[in-house]
């Protein structure tokens, strides 16, 4: 017996609790937790509100929901959250962003030299 | 990854505190001298930080980030102990030394991703011992570590 549910549930409790609080890592762990549980719904509302909170490994995830998921599917919205998190130094979001502009989905259709310039901007636009 | 650089968190890169030693074997990258409060992603990072014992008093007091890495700890003990694959500690930080790759010396498989620049996700196999072992609900087995004690060589954390 390894008491592994007393832990878990234990361990959710803790989290739902800090995140309740406006943690946004505990939101993003319990989306995490609820994902691997198969209830992506309630996945779904943690990562949405770590992604509202600034965290851009949420916006990279929920980017990807909305660009690949069917029945979620907003491209407009995905580019917007990929482009909030690349801005924020995540790269693969950058990289999925540069995909969605170089196959139309964050608008028009743009060629590659188009999609580097658009990318460049972003980077040279952070701040390290 | 070099000893004693700063180590930043994600949003608002906020000095941690200082890489002061990277255990080899298991490649848990421990801070100190940081404000517990400017807590990353990592929950080990606390306990390093403050200690067990803290970080569980801290949360049964609704402290946030207590709650959150003593959380964080008992779920993914949980789930390794209920067959995961692997055992999830998130991102350690940033530090501009990181680079992808399969980190040498490792017990089990360590990997480093990108997640931004110059930070780095530490993903533990199952078969990997962790550095914290939940042998009860309110203590944990911990590996000693100082600036000057990052030696190689295997120094197993303990199993209930």
């Amino acid at each position: 017996m390894c008491g592994c549910q007393t832990w878990a549930e234990e361990g959710t409790a803790l989290l739902e609790t800090a995140a309740g609080q406006g943690h946004a890592y505990a939101m993003l762990r319990l989306a995490q937790i609820h994902y691997a549980r198969k209830e992506p719904e309630q996945a779904l509302a943690w990562n949405t509100k770590a992604a509202e909170a600034g965290l851009p490994g949420a916006m990279y995830n929920l980017g990807g929901t909305l660009e690949c998921d069917q029945g979620m599917l907003d491209y407009p919205a995905a580019a917007e959250w990929y482009r909030r998190a690349a801005a924020a130094g995540h790269a693969s979001s950058a990289f999925n962003l540069r995909t969605m502009y170089y196959v139309g989905r964050g608008g028009a259709a743009l060629d590659s030299r188009a999609c580097h310039v658009i990318i460049h901007n972003l980077v040279q636009s952070l701040d390290y | 990854m070099d000893e004693c650089q700063p180590l930043m968190d994600g949003p608002g890169n906020r000095v941690l505190g200082r890489v002061v030693g990277v255990k080899p074997q298991n490649l848990v990258i421990i801070v100190a001298g940081g404000d517990w409060r400017t807590q990353t992603e990592t929950a080990s990072v606390l306990f390093d930080a403050i200690g067990a014992q803290e970080v569980i008093r801290k949360a049964r007091e609704g402290e946030s980030d207590a709650q959150y890495a003593w959380g964080f700890m008992l779920v993914s003990d949980a789930d390794a102990e209920a067959g995961a694959d692997e055992r999830y500690f998130g991102s350690s930080g940033r530090s501009t030394k990181a680079n992808v790759g399969w980190l040498p010396g490792s017990e089990g498989e360590s990997l480093v991703l990108p997640h931004t620049r110059g930070s780095v996700f530490l993903s533990f196999r199952a078969a990997t011992k962790l550095p914290y072992r939940v042998t009860s609900l309110t203590s944990l087995t911990l590996p000693n570590y100082s600036c000057a004690g990052v030696k190689p060589g295997r120094r197993r954390a303990r199993r209930s």
